[in-house]
């Protein structure tokens, strides 16, 4: 399932398989989405939750 | 409703005891042994077959077949300081319950669990990841092959650490002839100029900011400092250690290249050398790694929750992992890393045992999405 990154406009390619809920991220610019909606062989995706670093060692 | 942790009664409560017992086992770095023949213990117990500890004192063995090879690694130490090893209804406490002994039980659970998964589990508790990394450097420096490496430590159930930031120590030497203390004009302090070689580096260091992103900066931390032999003699050495910390952008190499071309002439009258440690790169996974989306997708589907993709600015054994080996690999586990290294560890019982479901989840699913 193909579509395009809003931040960069490249081709971001979404795996066939995926499933709502998964974060994938744009190979030229790496923000980052989260797939919102399946339907059809059409994927929607909106912007990943940023979250903060880990501080752990 | 509060959702309920998965799992019968009793496989959690074999979870949670098995928990308490490595707790109960002190075992700062250089004294994992007693964990260790621990863990063995229960690994024959749950199935792992091959179990033998290696000349670094690393645990290991394997469990279920497949073509796909999976490394779970957890250390086995924790930072000096004992703690009270007590439960309450909804965590258990003591050293090393978040860093890492809830992940190291959660992964060794898990790998147990998925052993009809289709994927050859290699679980490997390991020494000194508090220490020099003697543990993972042994394991990554054999001969025993994998596709994939998952790192316990402590981030939360629906967490998956994807990054961490690279660790170089430099020690920094800086000479003067030093002189008098009543005549301070005449002779240059080196601890003076080792100020001026630190101004220089918090430049350099400024230089290296992603704003708001940690993950992707350089830190340079001064750890020891010290100067001066007598009340008043002017110094004529200063020796300083610095912890840098690197992003994936930076290899240590560069680094190391552009911070003397940087302190080179940064104090007159003063010699400076520089003498970096030995480096352990920055890492980061691709989000659409098979890996990464495997545990992805098993906390969509065992937890009914977003996975959230986290960036380490530590360093861990990860890192020593993918910097000699070609393999996908990615940090996870139960806890609250916030208590790691302090005097109220602890871990959630439902974190920990939705990790041990999210891990077993993972290996199926990386049986799945793996090619071939």
């Amino acid at each position: 399932m193909n579509t395009s990154c809003t931040e960069c406009g490249a081709e971001l390619a979404v795996p066939n398989d995926a499933i709502v809920g998964e974060i994938v991220s744009c190979k030229d610019c790496s923000t980052e989405y989260e797939v919102a909606e399946i339907s059809n062989g059409n994927v929607l995706l909106k912007p990943a939750e940023q979250v903060g670093e880990d501080w752990g060692e | 409703m509060k959702r309920k942790p998965q799992g019968s009664d009793g496989s959690r409560e074999e979870a949670v005891e098995l928990l308490l017992g490595a707790l109960k086992i002190y075992s700062p770095t250089g004294e994992e042994a007693g964990l260790g023949a621990y863990l063995a213990e229960n690994m024959a117990r749950m199935g792992y077959t091959n179990v033998r500890t290696d000349r670094a004192g690393n645990v290991l063995g394997e469990v279920g077949k497949g073509k796909t090879r999976l490394l779970l690694c957890g250390h086995m130490d924790t930072v000096p300081g004992k703690l009270p090893v007590r439960r309450t209804k909804d965590e258990v406490f003591g050293r090393g319950a978040a860093d890492a002994k809830s992940p190291l039980c959660a992964l060794l659970l898990a790998g147990a669990k998925a052993a009809d998964s289709g994927v050859k589990v290699t679980f490997a508790g390991v020494t000194e990841e508090e220490g020099d990394g003697a543990g993972v450097e042994s394991l990554a420096g054999g001969g025993a092959k994998y596709d994939y490496a998952v790192f316990g430590e402590p981030s939360g159930a629906d967490r998956i650490a994807i990054g961490a930031r690279g660790r170089m120590s430099l020690k920094v030497e800086v000479m003067t002839s030093g002189g008098h203390a009543s005549s301070p004009w005449a002779h240059l302090s080196a601890f003076d100029a080792f100020t001026a070689v630190l101004a220089k580096l918090r430049s350099y260091e400024s230089s290296k900011q992603v704003d708001g992103d940690h993950f992707r900066s350089v830190s340079i931390s001064p750890t020891i400092v010290s100067a001066g032999t007598y009340q008043n003699v002017i110094p004529c050495l200063c020796e300083a250690t610095l912890d840098l910390r690197l992003p994936p952008s930076l290899p240590s190499s560069q680094a190391v290249r552009e911070i003397r071309s940087v302190v080179e002439g940064s104090a007159d009258g003063a010699k400076v050398v520089l003498t970096p440690g030995p480096p352990t790169e920055a890492y980061e996974a691709d989000p659409g790694s098979t890996l990464v989306r495997a545990f992805q997708r098993a906390i969509i589907v065992r937890l009914k929750a977003k996975p959230v993709l986290v960036r380490k600015t530590g360093t861990g054994d990860m890192n020593t992992f993918a910097q000699k080996r070609s393999v996908g690999c990615l940090t996870y586990g139960p806890g609250p890393s916030s208590s790691s290294h302090t005097d109220f560890e602890f871990v959630r019982i439902r974190d920990y045992l939705d990790s041990i479901e999210v891990a077993k989840e993972a290996i199926g699913q990386l049986a799945a999405l793996s090619p071939g």
